[in-house]
C-alpha cells in the first residue's frame, strides 16, 4: 500500500502535466537564476524551481499510487513515435529522492556558497544547479532511451561546470573537473553507441516498446553488445569499481553543496538507469541483462564494498574519506540490485535512499561550518565550536556507520538478510568485512571531530546558518525517523522493486 | 551504388578506428586540449556509426521527392525492378531520416561539452600556469605534501 | 494500556530521561545528580517489579514499534531478562551513589556528558534485557557501545582515546562484521528472531550450517570477551573508576554474555547445541579462555588491570555454561552472572575508593594499607571470595552449578579449567588482602594525613559485600526462579 494512495496534492488539470512540468520547473528556474540581478535572486528562482520540483513529483506520486503507470506525450505526438516520459514505481521513487534532496540542498545553498564562492558567481552556480537538477529529474521521468542521454548530459554538463566552481576553494577543483569531463563524456558515448545497437535492433528508441521488441528477437548479438556498451557507459558515471576514478577528486575539490548535491543524486541516478535498462528493458531478452548483472557487477560491486571501504580508511581528507564510502556504498546497492530477488532490490533502493540522505547531510555540514583545510586532523574539536551542525553530523556518521536506530542500520539489514536468503554468502562476506571497516573511519571522523580537543582556534569554524541548519536537521531527523519507522519508505522501494522485477519476469 | 554497398563494412571499421583512436587520445594524451580532441573524435564515432545505421541501400537523402519527378526517376533508374517491388514507395527510396537528427542532438551535446572542457583548461592554464597532465600531477602532489605539512 | 506495557516502557524511558535532564542540568551539579539518583530508584522498583511480575507467572510484553513490516521492536519478559534487568538497575542505583562520591571528590570535568551517557547505558542494558527478539536485542546492544564509548574515553588523553579506539572497533566491528549478519541470516531463514523456548532455530537448520551461526554470535558478541576478541576489556579500565566498575564488571560484559545465554537457549535450543562440533570447540575455546586470562590476572601489578583480566576468565564460565547441552548450565550461567556481577562490582568500588584516599593503583603499594581503611578491605575481601567460589557467598552456588553441570554433561576439560581458574583466582586476590592486612606498611600507608575515602564511595560496595552474602541464602530461590528458561521445546 503507497503512502501516496489516495492523496492528491493539486487539481487534476495540473497533475495531467505533472511530468512535464517537474522538468520544466528547474529549467525555467535555471534560466531566471542566470538572468537574476543578484545573488539572493538566484537563490529564490532555485529555491522556487526546487520547491516546484519537489510539489510535481509528489503529484506525481500520488498519480502513479493512484494508476500505476503515468504517460506523458510530450508534445502531443503519441508514442512510440514521440518522446514519452513514462513514470512508473521505480522512476517516482528516484523522482522524489532527486526532488527531496533539490529542496533540502536549495535551501542551504545561499549560504554555504558566501562561504566558498565570490558573490558574482552565485547566480551562475545557481543555474548550473538547477540545470543539473533537471536533467536528473528528466531522467527518472523519461520513456525514451535516447531522450535519456540527452537528459544524461544536461545533467554531467552542468555538474562539470559546478564541480569546476570549487576552484575559489580549492585549486584541485578544476583538473578534477576536467578529469570528471573526460571520463562522463566518454561514459556518455558508450552510452550512446549502445542506445544506437540496440535501436538497430529494435527500430524504437521508446523503452517500453524496445522491451517488448527485445523479448520478441530471442537473442541477438548487437542487443548484447549494446547492452554491454550501456552497462559499461553507466558503469561510469555511477562510479562502479573498477571505473570511479574521477569521483575522490570531483567530490573533494567541488563546491561542497554541489558535492552534497552529487554525491546525493548523481550516481544514484545512473544506478536507476542500470536497473531500467538491465531489468526492464533487457528484461526478455535471454539472459543478457541477467547475465550482465550476475557476472559482471555483481563481482564489482563485491570488490568496490571491500576494496573502496579499505582505501578510504588510508585517506587523509574528509571529503575523500567520504568519497571512497561513497564507492564502497555503489557496491553495496549494486549488490542487492544482483541479487535477483524483490527483497534484494527493495533493501538495495532503501539503502541508496538512506545512504542519499545520509551524505548530502555530511557534506552540507562539511561545508556549512565553513572550514576550508581538507585534512581530517584541522577539524579537530569542531563539535565544540559548531555543536549543532556536527551533531547531526554525528547522527549521519552513525548511519553511515550502520548504528542501530538509523534508517542505515535498517536498510543493511535487510540487505544482508536478501543476501543471505538468496544464498548469496560471499556477498554477505563482503559487506561484513565493509561495515568493519567503515567502522574504522567513521570512528576516525568523530573522534577527530567530536572526542578531541582543538589544538589553535584559528581555523574558522562557525556555526551553520539558520537555514543550512534547517535543511541538515530535517535530513537528519528524516534518517533517524526512517531508522524507527520506515514502513512508508519501505513500502516505496518495494513498489519500485516490484516495478521493476515484475516487467522482467 | 555497389561501391557503397561494398565498403559498408569498411566504412564500419573506420567508425570503429575512429572510436579507438578517439579513446585512447582521451585517455593517454599529456596535452589537455589533445585530450579534448581525441574526446571529440571519439564523439564523432558515435556520429559515424548513427549516419551508417540509417543508411538504406539504394536511398536517398529523406526530401520528400515529388513521383515521376525527374530526380524521382533518375534514382529510380539506378536500382533493379525486384528492389523497387520491394521497397520502393512510388520508385523512391530514403534513409532512415530518425538517426540524422538524432546525432544532430549527440552533435550539439558534443559541442557544449567542448566548450566547457575548453573554459576548464582556460582556467586551468591561468590557475596552473600549464595545461601538461603530467606537469599538472607533479604540481598537485607537491600541493598536497605541503598541504599535509601546513596543516599538520 | 497495560500495567505490564507501562512497565516496560517506564524501564526504557527512565534512564533515558535521566540522560536527558543530567544533559540540561549539566552545570547545576545537586540537581543533576539528583535527578540521576531519583531515576535510578524509579526504576530500580520498576525492575523489581517486572521481575515479580514474571515470577507471579504474567510476563510483560509490549510490540513498541514496527519499523518495516515483519520486523519489530518487541520487548517480552522472561525470568533470566527480568533478572538481569533487576541486578543491573539495583547495582546502577548504588553505582550511582558511588559515581556521585567519586566524581566529586576527583573534581572530574563533562559530569554532564558523563551521567547522560550513563543514563543512554542504563537504557540500553534495559532494552537488551527486556528484548523478546534478536533483532530488539541487537539494536540495544549497539546502542550501548555507542553510549560508554563517550565513557571509556572520558579523560580525553591519548591513552583512553586509544583504548576508545579499540573498544568500538572491537565491540561495533564484531558486531557489524559477525553478528549482524549472524541475525540477518536468522531473520531471513526463519522468518523472525524471536526468542522461543526450546529454541527458535530448532528443527529448522541443521547442526552444521546453525554451527556456522552460533560461532558468528558468540565471536560477534563481542562484549562477553571470548579470547581472540578480549584485548579491548583490560583496555577500557582507562576509563574513571565508576565506569569500570559498573559498566566493565556488570552492564557492558553481562549484556554480552546474557545475550549468548538468550541465544543459546532461545534461538538455537539445546538439541542443535549438543549437536553440533561448533558448541564442543567454542567450549574448549571459553575452556582456554578461563585459564589464560585467570593467569594472566596473576601478572598484572595494576589492580583494575587484573580485575579486568578476572573479569574476562569469569565471563567464559558464564559462556560455558550457555554452550554445556544440560539445562543446569544455562541455569548456572545465569545464576553466575549475578554472583559474579555482585562480587565484582564490590572489588572495582573498593578499588577505587582506596585510590581516592591513598592514590594507590599498583598491588605492590597496598601493603599495610588495611589497617587505616579496614571497612574497604574487608568488603574487598568478601567480593574476591564470592568470586573465587568460597562459601558462604553466592559466588559457591554458581561455580558449584557450573562445575558439576560441566562433569553431567561429559564436559571434563571445562569442569577442570573452571576448578583451576578458582585456584588461580584465589592465589590472584587474596594476596591483597592478606598484604593489605598482615604486610609491612609501606609508602602509601605510613603518608601522614588521613586516609579516607568518601563516604559515598565506602557504603555502595559495603552494600553490595552484604548482597554477596545475601546471595549464598537466596541461591536456591533464584535457580528455581531461573528453571524455567532450560525448557525444552514442547
Amino acid at each position: 500500500m503507497s503512502p501516496f494512495a489516495g492523496v492528491q496534492f493539486a487539481s487534476p488539470e495540473v497533475i495531467q502535466h505533472a511530468p512535464a512540468l517537474m522538468i520544466a520547473a528547474p529549467l525555467t528556474a535555471a534560466c531566471v537564476a542566470a538572468l537574476s540581478p543578484s545573488a539572493r535572486w538566484a537563490w529564490f528562482s532555485s529555491l522556487g524551481g526546487a520547491l516546484f520540483a519537489l510539489w510535481m513529483a509528489l503529484c506525481l506520486a500520488a498519480d502513479v499510487a493512484q494508476s500505476g503507470v503515468v504517460s506523458y506525450a510530450v508534445g502531443g505526438f503519441a508514442p512510440p513515435l514521440g518522446i514519452e516520459l513514462r513514470v512508473d514505481d521505480l522512476g517516482v521513487f528516484f523522482s522524489l529522492l532527486v526532488s527531496i534532496l533539490g529542496v533540502a540542498t536549495s535551501l542551504a545553498s545561499a549560504s554555504l556558497l558566501r562561504l566558498e564562492l565570490p558573490e558574482r558567481d552565485h547566480a551562475l552556480m545557481q543555474a548550473g544547479f538547477m540545470l543539473a537538477l533537471t536533467g536528473l529529474l528528466g531522467l527518472t521521468a523519461t520513456g525514451d532511451a535516447f531522450n535519456a542521454f540527452v537528459f544524461l548530459e544536461v545533467s554531467s554538463i552542468g555538474t562539470y561546470a559546478l564541480v569546476a566552481m570549487g576552484a575559489s576553494r580549492d585549486r584541485r577543483a578544476l583538473t578534477a573537473a576536467f578529469q570528471y569531463l573526460i571520463m562522463g563524456t566518454i561514459g556518455a558515448t558508450f552510452f550512446v553507441i549502445g542506445v544506437g545497437l540496440l535501436y538497430s535492433v529494435t527500430g524504437t528508441l521508446n523503452m517500453t516498446d524496445m522491451a517488448e521488441k527485445l523479448s520478441a528477437s530471442s537473442s541477438d548479438r548487437a542487443a548484447i553488445a549494446g547492452l554491454v556498451l550501456i552497462t559499461v557507459g553507466l558503469a561510469l558515471k555511477a562510479a562502479m569499481f573498477p571505473l570511479h576514478a574521477w569521483l575522490p577528486g570531483a567530490y573533494s575539490a567541488g563546491p561542497s553543496v554541489v558535492v552534497a548535491f552529487l554525491a546525493g543524486t548523481a550516481t544514484k541516478v545512473s544506478v536507476y538507469l542500470l536497473i531500467r535498462f538491465l531489468m526492464d528493458v533487457a528484461g526478455g531478452l535471454e539472459g543478457a541483462g541477467e547475465g550482465l548483472l550476475n557476472w559482471l557487477i555483481a563481482p564489482m560491486a563485491g570488490i568496490a564494498a571491500v576494496v573502496a571501504s579499505v582505501q578510504a580508511v588510508f585517506q587523509t581528507e574528509t571529503r575523500r574519506i567520504l568519497a571512497f564510502s561513497s564507492i564502497a556504498q555503489i557496491g553495496y546497492v549494486l549488490l542487492g540490485v544482483t541479487s535477483g530477488s524483490v527483497a534484494g532490490l527493495t533493501a538495495a533502493l532503501f539503502l541508496l535512499f538512506a545512504h542519499a540522505m545520509i551524505k548530502t547531510v555530511i557534506f552540507l555540514c562539511l561545508g556549512a561550518i565553513g572550514h576550508r583545510g581538507a585534512q581530517l586532523e584541522t577539524l579537530a574539536g569542531a563539535g565544540r565550536e559548531a555543536p549543532w551542525t556536527i551533531t547531526a553530523l554525528a547522527i549521519a556518521m552513525l548511519g553511515l556507520a550502520g548504528a542501530p536506530f538509523t534508517a542505515g542500520f535498517l536498510a543493511k539489514w535487510r540487505l544482508l538478510g536478501a543476501l543471505a536468503d538468496g544464498g548469496r554468502i560471499w556477498a554477505v562476506v563482503a559487506i561484513a568485512v565493509s561495515s568493519l571497516t567503515a567502522l574504522v573511519y567513521c570512528a576516525r571522523i568523530l573522534e577527530t571531530m567530536v572526542f578531541r580537543t582543538r589544538r589553535s582556534s584559528a581555523s574558522g569554524v562557525s556555526e551553520a546558518s539558520p537555514a543550512a541548519l534547517a535543511a541538515i536537521w530535517f535530513l537528519a531527523a528524516s534518517s533517524v525517523w526512517y531508522g524507527l519507522d520506515a514502513s512508508a519508505l519501505y513500502d516505496l522501494a518495494r513498489q519500485a522493486a516490484a516495478s521493476a522485477m515484475g516487467a522482467s519476469s | 551504388m555497389t561501391l557503397a554497398l561494398a565498403l559498408t563494412p569498411y566504412v564500419y571499421g573506420l567508425g570503429f578506428f575512429m572510436m579507438a583512436a578517439g579513446l585512447l587520445i582521451a585517455l593517454t594524451s599529456r596535452h589537455l586540449i589533445k585530450r579534448l580532441i581525441g574526446l571529440g573524435v571519439f564523439q564523432t564515432s558515435a556520429g559515424v556509426f548513427y549516419i551508417l545505421l540509417s543508411k538504406v541501400s539504394g536511398g536517398t537523402a529523406a526530401i520528400r521527392l515529388e513521383a515521376d519527378s525527374p530526380a524521382a526517376r533518375s534514382l529510380a533508374s539506378r536500382l533493379d525492378a525486384a528492389y523497387i517491388a520491394t521497397h520502393g514507395v512510388d520508385g523512391v527510396v530514403y534513409s532512415n531520416p530518425l538517426p540524422h537528427v538524432l546525432i544532430l542532438t549527440a552533435i550539439v551535446v558534443g559541442a557544449a561539452t567542448l566548450a566547457v572542457g575548453l573554459s576548464i583548461i582556460v582556467r586551468i592554464r591561468e590557475t596552473y600556469g600549464t595545461v601538461d597532465f603530467e606537469e599538472l600531477a607533479a604540481l598537485e602532489a607537491k600541493a598536497l605534501r605541503d598541504g599535509r605539512e601546513d596543516e599538520a | 494500556m497495560t500495567a505490564g506495557e507501562i512497565l516496560i516502557l517506564a524501564a526504557l524511558g527512565t534512564p533515558l530521561a535521566a540522560a536527558g535532564l543530567a544533559l540540561v542540568f549539566a552545570k547545576i551539579r545537586d540537581v543533576r545528580d539528583t535527578v540521576t539518583i531519583v531515576a535510578a530508584l524509579a526504576l530500580t522498583c520498576v525492575c523489581v517489579a517486572l521481575l515479580a511480575e514474571t515470577a507471579l507467572g504474567r510476563p510483560p510484553e509490549m510490540r513498541l514499534a514496527e519499523p518495516i513490516p515483519g520486523l519489530s521492536i518487541f520487548f517480552r519478559l522472561e525470568p533470566l531478562g527480568a533478572l538481569f534487568a533487576a541486578m543491573a538497575s539495583a547495582l546502577y542505583l548504588l553505582n550511582s551513589l558511588y559515581s556521585i562520591g567519586y566524581m566529586r571528590a576527583r573534581r572530574e570535568p563533562r559530569q554532564g556528558r558523563f551521567y547522560a551517557c550513563f543514563g543512554l547505558a542504563m537504557c540500553a542494558v534495559s532494552g537488551v534485557a527486556l528484548a523478546g527478539n534478536l533483532f530488539t536485542a541487537f539494536l540495544f546492544y549497539e546502542l550501548l557501545t555507542f553510549a560508554t564509548y563517550p565513557l571509556v574515553t572520558h579523560k580525553g588523553d591519548e591513552t583512553s582515546r586509544r583504548a576508545g579506539r579499540l573498544y568500538v572497533l572491537l565491540l561495533g566491528g564484531a558486531a557489524a562484521a559477525l553478528l549482524l549478519p549472524a541475525v540477518a541470516t536468522i531473520q531471513a531463514m526463519a522468518g523472525s528472531t524471536e526468542f522461543v523456548t526450546g529454541g527458535l532455530l530448532a528443527g529448522r537448520m541443521d547442526a552444521l550450517p546453525a554451527g556456522v551461526l552460533l560461532i558468528m554470535i558468540v565471536f560477534g558478541t563481542a562484549k562477553a570477551a571470548l579470547m581472540p576478541l578480549h584485548a579491548w576489556l583490560p583496555g577500557a579500565m582507562a576509563a574513571p573508576t565508576p565506569v569500570s566498575a559498573f559498566l566493565h564488571a556488570v552492564a557492558v560484559v553481562k549484556t554480552g554474555v546474557f545475550l549468548i545465554l538468550k541465544c543459546a537457549a532461545g534461538i538455537f535450543g539445546p538439541e542443535i547445541i549438543a549437536t553440533s562440533p561448533a558448541a564442543q570447540g567454542l567450549l574448549w575455546t571459553a575452556a582456554a579462555t578461563i585459564l589464560i586470562a585467570s593467569a594472566t590476572a596473576l601478572t598484572r601489578d595494576d589492580l583494575k588491570e587484573r580485575l579486568a583480566w578476572s573479569t574476562v576468565s569469569q565471563l567464559s564460565y558464564v559462556i560455558s555454561g550457555a554452550l554445556i547441552a544440560v539445562g543446569a548450565g544455562v541455569v548456572g550461567g545465569g545464576l553466575h552472572m549475578l554472583t559474579h556481577a555482585f562480587g565484582k562490582i564490590t572489588m572495582f568500588m573498593c578499588v577505587g575508593a582506596v585510590y581516592l584516599a591513598a592514590g594507590v593503583t599498583r598491588v605492590s603499594a597496598v601493603s599495610g594499607l588495611a589497617r587505616r581503611m579496614p571497612l574497604v578491605f574487608a568488603a574487598f575481601l568478601v567480593g574476591s571470595l564470592s568470586v573465587i567460589g568460597l562459601p558462604p557467598f553466592g559466588g559457591m552456588w554458581s561455580k558449584f552449578l557450573l562445575i558439576t553441570a560441566a562433569f553431567g554433561a561429559g564436559e571434563p576439560v571445562t569442569a577442570a579449567a573452571m576448578i583451576l581458574s578458582s585456584l588461580l583466582s584465589a592465589a590472584c586476590f587474596l594476596p591483597i588482602v592478606i598484604s593489605g592486612f598482615l604486610g609491612e606498611p609501606g609508602e602509601a600507608a605510613l603518608r601522614s594525613g588521613p586516609v579516607r575515602a568518601p563516604f559515598l564511595t565506602v557504603l555502595p560496595p559495603v552494600i553490595t559485600a552484604a548482597g554477596c552474602f545475601g546471595l549464598f541464602f537466596i541461591g536456591d530461590w533464584v535457580m528455581t526462579y531461573l528453571i524455567p528458561i532450560a525448557e525444552r521445546a514442547p
